[in-house]
């Protein structure tokens, strides 16, 4: 494909609906749009006016796979504009929460988007003979998600447990040594995958730069924001650094950090902070995180496995000792304010940013999800990574290699299309 | 080998928590699934998606726009049943919440919606095609899912 243009019109084995546009000319990539077409549901226009109360629950239906990051991340923005601090059995039941979505939605990504791909396979489903193992890995490994999410948050899409001030029921004293045991007998799975996505090369590199929520706890709800150039912000100014931009030829918006592209997600997190990951996590995979800091977009799977394995042990260790209590959720009193939540998704740094009048009313919110900031990123390395392709492959062949760059960011559609942005550039 | 229930899963505007749900069944029971299922429009885990004949489809999601009207319509063409999944779905919210606007955010919503082409107001399946079966909630439940799913397949007689 030496000339030409190209239009995927559905990735598939994505979050969502989005489509992807390349011109090329002479051996040259002139245009790479990535499209979303998902319907723009105008969540920040429907907090408006709306009770403190209502916005976590309302927030989470933004997207229903990263509906946990979405609730707990709006929790933080409300806690924090009303000056409260959660109790630290209500910080490690949220840790679990966040634990099992990770473990359930890394799972889906790389057991169903990736290792088709990787195995050169249309899809999980036609696994078989020796594949078989990972199809049944995927349902173990994900099921193990699940059931830690149903002990913490009573549910895994839209939990119900969680409240702005703490939780509303604890995890059930005869389930968590079930679930521990679910825990440990489904861990060697995960460094399997580990393993799996240890043999793949790098192919694309480019040099960008990477962002993420760090602490030392690798816990994905507290810390400083940390760019990998070196700068450390506080999270209530988050907005003195991101730049939201409108993408015309696409329904969602870009984010760009000080005017440069940027990336987010595991691989960010592993490249800022592998340190802090679990001990058990860095002496099992320690073969692995040999290769990080990366700068290859591809390596993003490998780093999600290596999450994957941190969620079990931290939650393992958090169950093993927990002698939870049920304590009451606190009254809280509004007053006029403006509270930031950051939180790590399992796709990157989230941030929800919400206005108070006196009485607890939104006046005004702002949420910026990971996959916005990717968008740029993803436009440039497709670029990068498909420039050399073009005069070697076919166009179907060149679609594909589109599509594997584009699910290697594990963008999130359903997320990308919560707001709107009336200015176009 | 014998007949396979053949399955699409559409989504329209929502959340996806619906579809993402329904996918935790492959936890128990993938390996059986997969001999009774044939999908034959599943974007999240296949390459090849074409709106063809099926039994049965499963629709998540509120229509916005014309294309979400038609590829509904298409579905439906092809679909001997037709089952809605989720609260998006069923009664609207929260994918239809511009249509409660007021004020500023109507105006804000109003002027972006006309510029995606976007209907006036957020609309529901049932609108447009005949719907036969309705799953609520938000997010459903996986065992009125499965319900459904097993009685589709005593239905279209799969063993």
């Amino acid at each position: 494909m030496h000339d030409g243009e190209l239009t995927i019109e559905s990735i598939t084995k994505i979050e969502g609906h989005a489509s992807l546009y390349l011109k090329a000319r002479e051996g040259k990539i002139e245009s790479v749009q990535l499209r979303v077409s998902e319907n723009k549901r105008f969540f920040e226009q429907a907090a408006m006016g709306k009770n403190f109360k209502e916005i976590p629950n309302l927030f989470s239906r933004i997207c229903g796979t990263c509906s946990a990051a979405h609730l707990l991340c709006a929790i933080e923005a409300v806690e924090k504009a009303f000056d409260f601090s959660p109790s630290a059995q209500t910080i490690q039941l949220r840790r679990l929460l966040m634990n099992a979505s990770f473990i359930r939605d890394h799972g889906m990504h790389l057991y169903y988007f990736v290792l088709p791909d990787l195995f050169k396979k249309e899809s999980i489903l036609e696994f078989d003979g020796k594949l078989e193992k990972w199809l049944h890995d995927s349902m173990h490994v994900r099921d193990a998600g699940v059931k830690l999410a149903d002990l913490v948050g009573g549910r895994s899409i839209h939990p119900t447990t969680p409240q702005i001030g703490g939780f509303s029921g604890i995890p059930e004293k005869k389930k968590i040594p079930q679930v521990v045991k679910q825990l440990k007998s489904e861990r060697k799975k995960v460094i399997d995958l580990i393993a799996a996505f240890d043999k793949l090369e790098g192919v694309v590199c480019r040099e960008t730069s990477y962002v993420a929520l760090v602490n030392d706890s690798f816990d994905f709800i507290s810390g400083e924001i940390v760019h990998s150039k070196g700068k450390c912000i506080p999270e209530e100014n988050y907005l003195q650094y991101l730049d939201e931009f409108v993408i015309p030829y696409s329904t969602a918006e870009g984010i760009e950090f000080e005017e440069q592209a940027y990336m987010v997600g595991a691989l960010s997190r592993i490249n800022l902070n592998k340190k802090s990951l679990h001990k058990n996590t860095q002496r099992d995979a320690a073969f692995a995180l040999k290769r990080f800091p990366s700068g290859c977009v591809f390596d993003n799977s490998l780093a999600q496995a290596i999450e994957m394995l941190h969620c079990f042990d931290n939650s393992i260790e958090i169950l093993a000792s927990a002698n939870f209590r049920q304590e009451s959720v606190p009254a809280i009193e509004p007053i006029e304010a403006r509270g930031v939540g950051v939180l790590e998704a399992p796709r990157g740094t989230l941030y929800h940013g919400l206005h108070f009048d006196s009485k607890g009313t939104v006046q005004k919110a702002n949420v910026i999800i990971p996959t916005a900031q990717n968008a740029l990123n993803i436009e440039k390395d497709l670029k990068v990574y498909i420039e050399p392709l073009l005069e070697k492959k076919s166009k179907e062949e060149i679609a594909l290699e589109c599509e594997k760059l584009v699910r290697a960011y594990d963008p999130c559609m359903s997320c990308a299309t919560h707001f709107l942005k009336v200015k176009w550039i | 080998m014998g007949k396979k229930l053949g399955l699409g899963f559409f989504s329209f505007a929502s959340c996806e928590g619906c579809t993402i749900l329904a996918m935790n069944l492959f936890n128990s029971r993938l390996p059986e699934l997969r001999k009774k299922l044939e999908f034959v429009y599943i974007n999240a885990l296949q390459e090849k998606n074409t709106i063809r004949e099926m039994d049965a489809a499963f629709v998540e999601g509120a229509i916005m726009n014309e294309e979400g009207k038609k590829k509904l319509e298409e579905i439906r063409k092809n679909a001997s049943k037709l089952v809605v999944i989720g609260t998006c779905a069923a009664g609207g919210w929260p994918s239809n919440q511009r249509n409660f606007f007021t004020g500023e955010p109507k105006e804000e919503a109003g002027k972006r919606a006309r510029e995606l082409n976007q209907f006036e107001k957020v609309m529901l399946p049932k609108d447009f095609v005949k719907i036969d079966v309705t799953l609520t909630g938000c997010p459903i439940s996986l065992e009125e899912f499965e319900k459904t799913l097993n009685s589709l397949l005593k239905e279209f007689k799969i063993k």
